[in-house]
């Protein structure tokens, strides 16, 4: 890496990103999970 | 024909009966004027900046405060299962409604839009301009939403979503309204933004009603 | 094609089909997560002039791709489910607008984080930036649309012309956001504009397209998952009216 000028802001960038795409791809699974045990085949 | 004329009639008799409901619009409409040069303080040059698209928003909000109630009754009270059964075309009984509405909330407005004209410190001779812009303004707004209208019939949330539904379809039409006033109170030419205000008129005048019977005809399938 | 749509939206055939797509797709997806953030952050050099915030482009504009991409598949979608019929493409809408949502969300965080490197503001009223916060609205409309209704059925039907009427309506925002732009812009913004979008310099491509293939895949994932959400939830209340009224 470079000198690192302004990569505080590359983190948080990566780090919302990071935790958007984990709480929808997390509320997606336990969401699945539920109602799988509510409508067992 | 006598669908339109019907309904158009019949809600304007309505809507006179309850006075309260008809002054609502423009009384907003001019709160709205009236508190923000309290709050923004009277210096002309911030009027003037602030002035034409602070009429426009005004017009917005008040055009989206009643609109809940649009079909609200109708519905209720089984007209539109029984127009549904009906041959007529529901295009009418919707355009019908639509231009009762704005006969009742948006002709008001427009009456007392040179009194808040003065209030923005506005120069009267704009009068005429700005009504040329807030006609077909306050006329798409009701355009645009009916179609909201007829989407959140039977929601319990109506109007915290209709407005949520709304801004999208509402963002265009304050862009060219609010441009085409703020470029005549500049001095300069307002052509642009008008044309597109009459185009976007001519389009939606026949596509909103049609689209707005589509949707209320699927929805109570 | 139309036949094939309809058959899936048996569950045990969308069972058969989705559960492989979803494996595959997950590994492609993490695979290509791992690859193009190492290639992101790592293994490319830092802008001449944005220096280390360059990297912030290759999570922001693939977002932005996945964000109108995923409108588009809705709006195919409600057509499907509004002329002819498919349930699944109804509940396709249910399932994927919040991704939609959470794409155009991404987009517009980590472009405002990047305007402050660049533009030295974390809000610049710039066309394209407006553009994508309507394009957020109405995604938050449509998902607010599909939940407001007590009959389901109703919610996805309500749901699916939003998105169709939202479809027609994009182009008139996007010249309408534009044209004020243009009315209104500060010279200033131009040229920082253009600083932040240099010609693509090929050390750039390959981090941007992995990305952008990391999202798809984890869309691909995401819509089987959900989708099979949306139907499972759906038997169970349809299997709780029969109770109630048979």
């Amino acid at each position: 890496m470079a000198d690192g000028t302004y990569i505080h802001f590359v983190w948080a960038a990566y780090g919302v990103t990071g935790i958007i795409l984990a709480a929808i791809v997390l509320m997606s699974i336990l969401k699945h999970r539920s109602l799988k045990k509510e409508n067992p085949e | 024909m006598s669908l339109f004329a019907d309904t158009f009639r019949r809600d304007i008799r309505l809507g006179l009966r309850r006075k309260g409901q008809i002054l609502m619009a423009p009384v907003f409409f001019m709160m709205v004027s009236v508190l923000f040069p309290l709050a923004m303080g009277p210096d002309p040059v911030v009027l003037k900046l602030a002035g034409p698209g602070l009429l426009a928003v005004a017009a917005l909000l008040a055009a989206l405060l009643p609109l809940d109630t649009l079909f609200r009754d109708d519905d209720a009270d089984g007209t539109i299962d029984l127009l549904l059964l009906s041959p007529a075309p529901l295009s009418l009984y919707v355009a019908g409604k639509t231009a009762a509405y704005w006969v009742l909330t948006s002709l008001p407005l427009l009456a007392v839009a040179p009194l808040m004209m003065i209030v923005l410190d506005m120069p009267l001779r704009m009068a005429g301009i700005t009504l040329c812009a807030l006609f077909p303004v306050t006329f798409l707004l009701n355009l645009a939403g009916q179609t909201g209208a007829a989407l959140a019939l039977g929601t319990r949330t109506g109007s915290i979503l209709l407005a949520l539904l709304l801004i999208p379809f509402y963002i265009p039409i304050l862009i060219f309204g609010a441009s085409a006033i703020d470029l005549a109170r500049n001095g300069l030419d307002a052509g642009m933004p008008l044309f597109l205000l009459w185009a976007l008129l001519a389009v939606a005048l026949p596509a909103a009603p049609l689209a707005t019977a589509a949707i209320l005809k699927g929805l109570n399938e | 094609m139309s036949n094939a749509l309809f058959a899936l939206a048996n569950p045990a055939r969308f069972r058969k089909v989705g559960m492989p797509l979803l494996w595959v797709s997950s590994a492609a997806s993490a695979a290509l997560f791992a690859w193009g953030l190492w290639l992101a952050l790592l293994a490319s050099p830092a802008d001449y002039l944005q220096q280390e915030a360059v990297r912030i482009m290759y999570i922001h504009v693939p977002a932005a791709w996945m964000a109108l991409g995923t409108y588009s598949s809705l709006a195919f979608a409600a057509l499907s489910f509004l002329i002819w019929r498919h349930t699944l493409a109804g509940l396709y809408i249910r399932a994927m607008a919040p991704v939609g949502a959470a794409f155009t969300a991404i987009c517009l965080i980590t472009g405002s984080i990047w305007g402050q490197p660049t533009w030295g503001t974390w809000w610049v009223w710039d066309a394209r930036l407006t553009s994508v916060l309507v394009l957020f609205f109405l995604y938050a409309g449509i998902i607010a649309l599909a939940d407001a209704f007590e009959n389901r059925e109703r919610g996805l039907k309500a749901a699916a012309w939003l998105s169709l009427i939202g479809m027609v309506n994009l182009p008139v925002i996007k010249f309408s956001v534009d044209w004020w732009n243009t009315l209104h812009q500060p010279p200033s913004v131009s040229s920082f504009a253009r600083m932040v979008e240099p010609a693509v310099d090929k050390s750039m491509l390959t981090p941007l397209l992995a990305m952008a293939g990391a999202y798809l895949f984890l869309f691909i994932a995401l819509a089987v998952l959900r989708l099979e959400s949306e139907i499972m939830s759906r038997r169970i209340e349809s299997a709780r009216m029969r109770r109630n009224h048979g």
